[in-house]
């Protein structure tokens, strides 16, 4: 520990978004070790490392200081450091007109922005920096200092402008306050230095300022300047081997010790002294115990919100259950109690109201997650799983003993979700809503791509090395993903050019890359926002403030999810598709409907919300799924955790009867039965601690967060004597406490919330009648929406087609924007013209309105007369190629020849002239009229349509090989179920979505499906395949695949253990298998 | 005007806070008036090349020059020489 005093003002972390090479964390812990007195984090024009670094800074013992280096109009820069939150405040409104007064992404800070700030805050002639003097500090509560050398000042100096400098200065002064504003001293060895320093120690004098010593710090060590040279190389666009203004000269902006800046500034002490005075008299500004959270405006004639949201909930309640039992009511009572005593009812209010608005506009929604778990939020439509009937504990989303901010999540149909966040806007005033932000790390992809480029790497290199990269993995990783993927160890990529950026990647991974929007988090505050957060224009128009969703709760904000639900837009269009024709209501579904059941015991659930994945179409056929209970536990079995940790076996065995259903103690029974006996949602955990243990219900849920979050450690200890103390207490058996215990522990960091998995069951089971009774409407619907769900287009027609519907490709007359549904025996899907490639959304309307208003298109002739422009000629092109002209005149190529032709005709003798006379010639070259040319074969039909559509609607590639594919012994995947386990077998198809969950042992298992005309060959590949093979499964575009393998079959679930991999075309070539 | 040049440097003498205090040209000594200016450059690291520390000074002939330490090379250059 140093015992020279210095406190460095002026740092960048990696929030300065491509300009700080040390995370914050390794910062925070160097500058503690280092003895400084305190560190100021000033990132460009953000303050999104503030939570983060206020909470690193005071564990390891420093004083944080938070400010932020403000870009002025002009590119100037100026250093703000808050005295405490009245500063923070005014920085964070400095930031906001500085962002939002700006182009996006170019923030700048007008003078007059400036000045109306500080002044408002009332700045001028305020006290001294340690409150002295002057008589307290000043109301802006800012230090300002004059920046790097790219601050106004500085700058004036170093281009030998001294009077303006002394100007510039004077006025700063007078803005901030003599005591609030200092000049910065930087010794980082830059040329010119020392007359910029001459000229600052000039103005020091002349204007009374003090002058402080900073190092404008970059990076923590010297040796990280390399990191932060790429990065600025990455930031500015430019490559190592480039000058650039931006890159740093030398490797001198790092973190130097108090004594090393005590030797550098030795015939300067008043420098370093400045510092320590100014970091003096900064205290943390950050407020943990803030809350800002939003008031609901009540109605004329209510005056509590309590007493309203009580009178609201009991009306709901009535709705709800007819008849309110005293159980109800006491549940309700419960709920009430605990939301008024933590203070949330304006919060249950503001959901309820936009789920209201929601509803009077037709708006699907529906709640999700742990406020499943509330009876209230039942009663006020906010969720529909009745919370008293399935017996579900409020305290799993609400406790008194945990505290914490509830956090209701609710997915809206994606078309309309923006419509519901404005609303929320309109009426909590612009100020006082924004949408949270997330902050893009740097995972593998970004930083090979980035980093790469900044290298000057070659950009085919980096695409095919990015591309097969995983898409979660760490860019610290990459050197060992190169020894266990065979995709990137067998692509013959040149490795050894790329150490130094797998160094670099390394040290980069996790940095924040830019901010982004969060897809559906809101807060909404009770004042303006720009009290804690500093705003800025997201991409999408809406504001977005600074800090990501982990740390806007510790600004006292209060964060709501409005979600996009695809799905919801799905089942709206397929809900009023039906309608149309006859009574049909999404919300009367009957319950258990057999046929939809027996089709989702099946496995046949390709479009159904939740249940569609390979792995649940076989669950639901191992499982046998035959009520509701089978759907919720399977949403919960199929995830991570439960694969991992091995429960899905186990639990399928009980629910069908192999394995005895035992309970380790009677008081499980009630609790456990629904699961057979099997610790499967986390509520479980909470009712057993209170059944068997009489935990209260909230310090239950404390037992259920450490089990989930911190499973291993002196905590989890003292909670295991705890439970089994007390229910030894209640006559428990202590050895059947512990194994209780032992149970509790080993599922809890597994378990799933069962009011989620129940939100999501019933969608899940509705989307499944759709699916089983109305396949032409929602497949219609889904096929319109995407993307979404698991699987592309293609896969859904093969499976509409296989559900008897029709599929039929894009007719300029009769397709719409949407894929549309046309009557008949068996009824069609038409694909529609947005599915074509290359189409706008307005040359699509401009042929819809063109049909609207001057009917049908008569041929291509007329159509081109009408449509174009605004559509392209790529695009005309494009839907003669799929076929969209195919009514009109069946032969493509004859219709593509015409195409430029016509299109010269009719843009005249205009600038096209010139080309329609090449095209003419062109025409007289291929032997003059176009009526002689052959169209297309079949072949090439198919593939322009796998070009321009993704899919072919009405034909597949593997109905095309199937002749020689059965000549090599290929079966199609129909046939699978037919033969006989352990039979090998060869499939051939489209792969879908080859992915590699986690195991349980770590070793690799691939699954992917392969799409052939008639469904889904299911394939799963273990580890040794996998190591000979993976280079022909994770590559982008991943060719159609050819699989040799063992037939397995349990129950209805059949796959292909494969032995042997290779692309479809080697495959059918005669020496395939060699 | 300046004279650029990369002309290694013989018998630089430093004073005790690192800065030359004279070298050798060409046999003759310059005599260090005055370090004007220090600055650092970190060249082309990504081909290992160290940070290079250059000083201007004002020599007892009342030239200019600039001269630089090469840390990889451990030995000192002339930079520039103005006229």
């Amino acid at each position: 520990m140093s015992t020279t005093r210095f406190a460095h003002l002026h740092f960048h972390s990696p929030f300065s978004f491509l300009d700080g090479a040390t995370r914050l964390e390794d910062a925070v812990a160097e500058a503690a070790r280092a003895g400084l007195e305190a560190l100021a984090l000033t990132d460009h024009d953000n303050v999104s490392g503030a939570v983060l670094f206020h909470r690193l800074a005071l564990k390891a013992g420093l004083r944080p200081i938070q400010g932020a280096e403000v870009t002025l109009e002009g590119g100037r820069h100026l250093t703000l450091l808050a005295r405490g939150p009245r500063g923070y405040a005014t920085l964070c409104r400095l930031l906001t007109r500085a962002h939002l007064g700006a182009e996006r992404r170019r923030p700048a800070l007008t003078w007059t922005a400036l000045e109306e700030e500080v002044g408002r805050s009332g700045g001028g002639a305020g006290g001294g920096a340690g409150g002295g003097a002057g008589g307290g500090p000043p109301a802006h509560g800012l230090f300002a200092l004059s920046g790097c050398r790219r601050g106004e000042i500085p700058a004036l100096l170093w281009a030998g402008r001294a009077d303006e400098a002394y100007q510039a200065a004077a006025r700063y002064r007078d803005l901030f306050g003599p005591d609030s504003f200092a000049l910065e001293v930087q010794r980082d060895f830059l040329p010119g230095a020392a007359r910029v320093e001459d000229g600052l120690a000039g103005l020091s004098e002349r204007l009374g300022l003090r002058l402080v010593a900073t190092n404008n710090v970059h990076f923590a060590a010297k040796a990280d300047f390399w990191v932060h040279d790429i990065l600025t190389c990455a930031r500015t666009l430019t490559t190592i081997e480039a000058v650039h203004p931006e890159r740093r000269l030398n490797a001198e902006n790092h973190l130097k010790t108090p004594r090393t800046m005590s030797d550098l500034f030795a015939d300067l002490p008043a420098a370093l002294r400045g510092a320590v005075e100014v970091a003096e008299a900064c205290e943390p500004s950050m407020q943990p115990d803030r809350r800002l959270h939003p008031a609901f405006p009540l109605p004329p004639g209510e005056t509590s919100a309590a007493a309203f949201l009580r009178k609201m909930t009991l009306a709901g309640a009535t709705h709800r259950y007819g008849r309110v039992t005293p159980q109800a009511t006491r549940r309700l009572d419960t709920e009430l109690d605990i939301i008024g005593r933590l203070g949330f009812e304006d919060y249950f209010l503001l959901v309820w109201d936009l789920c209201r608005h929601a509803t009077r506009r037709g708006i699907r929604f529906a709640g999700r997650g742990s406020a499943a778990d509330s009876a209230v939020a039942y009663c006020l439509s906010i969720t529909n799983v009745d919370a008293i009937a399935r017996g579900l504990l409020f305290e799993r989303f609400m406790s008194l003993e945990r505290g914490g901010k509830p956090d209701i999540d609710v997915d809206f149909d994606t078309r309309y979700r923006d419509e519901v966040a404005g609303y929320v806007t309109a009426k909590y005033g612009e100020d006082r809503v924004a949408a949270v932000s997330t902050y893009n790390t740097f995972h593998a992809r970004s930083a090979v791509r980035d980093l790469g480029k900044a290298l000057g790497l070659a950009p085919e290199d980096l695409d095919r090395l990015a591309k097969r990269l995983p898409h979660y993995a760490d860019a610290g990783s990459i050197p060992q993903l190169l020894d266990a993927l065979p995709e990137l160890r067998d692509s013959g990529l040149p490795f050894w050019k790329f150490e130094r950026l797998f160094l670099a990647a390394e040290r980069v991974a996790g940095f924040p890359r830019h901010l982004g929007t969060h897809l559906g988090g809101i807060v909404v505050g009770r004042d303006p926002l720009t009290e804690v957060t500093p705003l800025q224009m997201a991409a999408k128009g809406v504001r977005v403030c600074q800090f990501d969703k982990e740390y806007v709760e510790d600004l006292g904000l209060i964060k709501l999810d409005l979600l996009s639900l695809r799905t919801l837009s799905a089942v709206d269009d397929a809900a009023r598709d039906l309608a149309e024709g006859k009574p049909f209501h999404y919300s009367a579904i009957p319950d258990g409907d057999p046929a939809t059941m027996a089709m989702i015991r099946a496995g046949e659930t390709i479009g159904v919300f939740q249940l569609e994945s390979p792995a649940q179409r076989a669950l639901q056929a191992k499982l046998g799924a035959s009520e509701f209970e089978d759907l919720v536990a399977s949403v919960a079995l199929i995830r991570p955790g439960p694969i991992k940790g091995n429960m899905v076996a186990p639990f399928i065995a009980r629910r069908r009867g192999l394995e005895p259903v035992t309970f380790l103690h009677p008081a499980l029974e009630p609790i456990l039965r629904k699961t057979y006996g099997v610790v499967l949602y986390q509520e479980q955990v909470l009712e057993i601690a209170i059944a068997v243990a009489g935990f209260a219900p909230g310090e239950a849920d404390q037992l259920r967060r450490v089990m989930t979050h911190a499973r291993h450690g002196p905590e989890m200890e003292r909670l295991g004597r705890l439970f089994v103390g007390k229910a030894a207490e209640r006559g428990v058996e202590e050895e059947v406490a512990r194994s209780i215990f032992a149970c509790m522990e080993g599922y809890a960091s597994y378990g799933f919330c069962e009011a989620h998995a129940a939100a999501f069951a019933d969608t899940a089971y509705r989307t499944a009648y759709l699916v089983r009774h109305h396949p032409a409407e929602f497949y219609a619907a889904i096929l319109s929406h995407q993307p979404m769900g698991y699987y592309p287009p293609g896969t859904l027609c093969v499976e509409a087609k296989r559900r008897g519907v029709a599929v039929r490709g894009p007719d300029v007359n009769r397709s719409g924007e949407r894929y549309l549904v046309e009557e008949g025996s068996p009824p069609a899907i038409r694909v529609s013209l947005a599915q074509v490639k290359g189409m706008r959304r307005q040359a699509l309307a401009a042929v819809l309105a063109s049909r609207e208003t001057a009917g049908p298109i008569a041929s291509l002739d007329d159509f081109i007369r009408r449509c174009c422009p605004p559509v392209t000629r790529d695009v005309a092109e494009n839907l003669v190629l799929v076929g969209a002209f195919d009514a009109l005149d069946g032969n493509r190529r004859r219709l593509l020849w015409r195409l430029p032709v016509l299109l010269g005709e009719r843009r005249g003798t205009d600038a096209a002239g010139e080309r329609r006379g090449d095209d003419q010639r062109l025409l007289d070259e291929v032997g003059g009229a176009p009526d002689g040319v052959r169209d297309f074969t079949p072949e090439e039909r198919m593939r322009h349509e796998y070009d321009l559509l993704g899919f072919s609607p009405e034909h597949h590639l593997l109905a095309y090989l199937r002749p020689r594919l059965a000549a090599a012994g290929f079966v199609p995947s129909s046939d699978l179920v037919r033969l006989p386990p352990g039979r090998l077998v060869k499939v051939g198809g489209l792969p879908v979505r080859p992915h590699r969950p986690p195991t349980k042992t770590g070793r690799t298992i691939v699954f992917l499906s392969l799409e052939d005309e008639a469904g889904l060959a299911e394939v799963t590949i273990f580890e040794g395949t996998y190591q000979r093979y993976g280079r022909l499964l994770f590559t982008d575009p991943c060719p159609p695949l050819a699989v040799e393998g063992k037939l397995e079959r349990r129950d209805k679930a059949v796959s292909v253990i494969a032995r042997r991999v290779d692309t479809l075309y080697r495959a059918l070539e005669p020496s395939w298998p060699a | 005007m300046a004279e650029a040049s990369d002309e290694p440097l013989d018998g630089v003498r430093l004073a005790p806070d690192g800065r030359p205090r004279s070298f050798r040209r060409h046999g003759r000594l310059w005599r260090v008036s005055r370090v004007a200016e220090v600055w650092k450059d970190a060249g082309c690291w990504w081909e290992g090349e160290g940070e290079k520390t250059f000083f201007r000074l004002e020599t007892d002939g009342s030239r200019l020059v600039e001269i630089y330490l090469d840390p990889t090379a451990g030995k000192w250059f002339l930079y520039r020489v103005y006229d």
